[in-house]
């Protein structure tokens, strides 16, 4: 099944980097929606169907925290999967955003085989 | 600043351009790096939280480019969008801002960072940083970068 991927990051660099390392490392997608900050994923997301989210934390407007905490509010938003990748290496920032749902937690800079290893963990391939 | 702190703030640099870019530093003696007659651009962004400080790299815009080039993969006929230059360096302190709090301060420590912002400037503002106390010079491939830390502790 080919997935809809959502990268949220205020970088575009970033957001290349990523959408890059997602078409490299052999994940079946069918389309990378981009936004640069939480409150332009959270409109995406009334948009379209999304399967997997990478987001960024520190972003202006809306923060990744903020967004991932609106998904938690949303009965249907909340069973999206979210990776967080971010220069942040707070263990305890860490646990918190695992205690609202987050499924990975992704140190910048990142290696594409650590993405693939786990989007395959999280939509349950090998 | 002290030694300590100085190969602490290197090795944070170097960590990030290689693993981000595959770039390579080498620390210099500053006076190697007075004005070469490029466009400089420099990046600033700040912290809260468990301490407060801010950070501030500054470089040439043909290393924003070649920085840019790598990050993205590109082909050597490629060129970046102009539009990605500021963001590819602005990038890199960002990391290694990450990758300094942890460093100083240990991974159990919270951190609200800015947005780093960049701005384009002259010769004068390039030798202005580059002659401060804090200012700490280094060779990145062939491209000189300078960066400060201030630590509020």
């Amino acid at each position: 099944m080919s997935i809809n991927v959502l990268v949220v990051d205020d970088s575009k660099i970033t957001r290349s980097v990523i959408k890059k390392t997602i078409k490299i490392a052999g994940i079946d997608f069918n389309k990378i929606f981009e936004a640069e900050n939480g409150k332009e994923a959270l409109e995406v997301l009334g948009n379209e169907w999304i399967d997997l989210i990478f987001t960024d934390i520190n972003m202006p407007i809306m923060g990744g925290a903020e967004m991932i905490e609106k998904l938690g509010d949303d009965g249907l938003l909340k069973t999206i999967p979210v990776i967080v990748v971010s220069t942040e290496r707070s263990q305890t920032r860490i646990e918190q955003l695992q205690k609202c749902g987050v499924k990975a937690y992704v140190k910048k800079p990142f290696h594409p085989e650590e993405i693939k290893k786990i989007v395959d963990d999280i939509i349950g391939r090998d | 600043m002290s030694e300590e702190m100085e190969e602490m703030i290197v090795d944070a640099v170097s960590n990030t351009f290689e693993n981000l870019a595959f770039m390579f530093v080498e620390e210099v003696d500053k006076s190697e790096l007075e004005n070469t007659g490029d466009e400089y651009f420099i990046s600033k962004m700040a912290y809260s939280g468990d301490n407060t400080g801010s950070l501030v790299m500054a470089t040439t815009k043909q290393m924003c480019i070649n920085l840019a080039t790598n990050i993205l993969g590109l082909d050597d006929d490629e060129e970046p969008e102009k539009s990605i230059l500021g963001d590819a360096f602005n990038e890199v302190l960002n990391v290694v801002c990450g990758q300094l709090l942890a460093e100083k301060y240990g991974e159990k420590a919270i951190f609200d960072l800015t947005i780093p912002e960049i701005s384009s400037v002259d010769d004068k503002k390039w030798n202005e940083f580059l002659e401060l106390e804090e200012t700490i010079g280094i060779m990145v491939d062939e491209f000189p970068v300078l960066i400060a830390a201030y630590f509020n502790d």
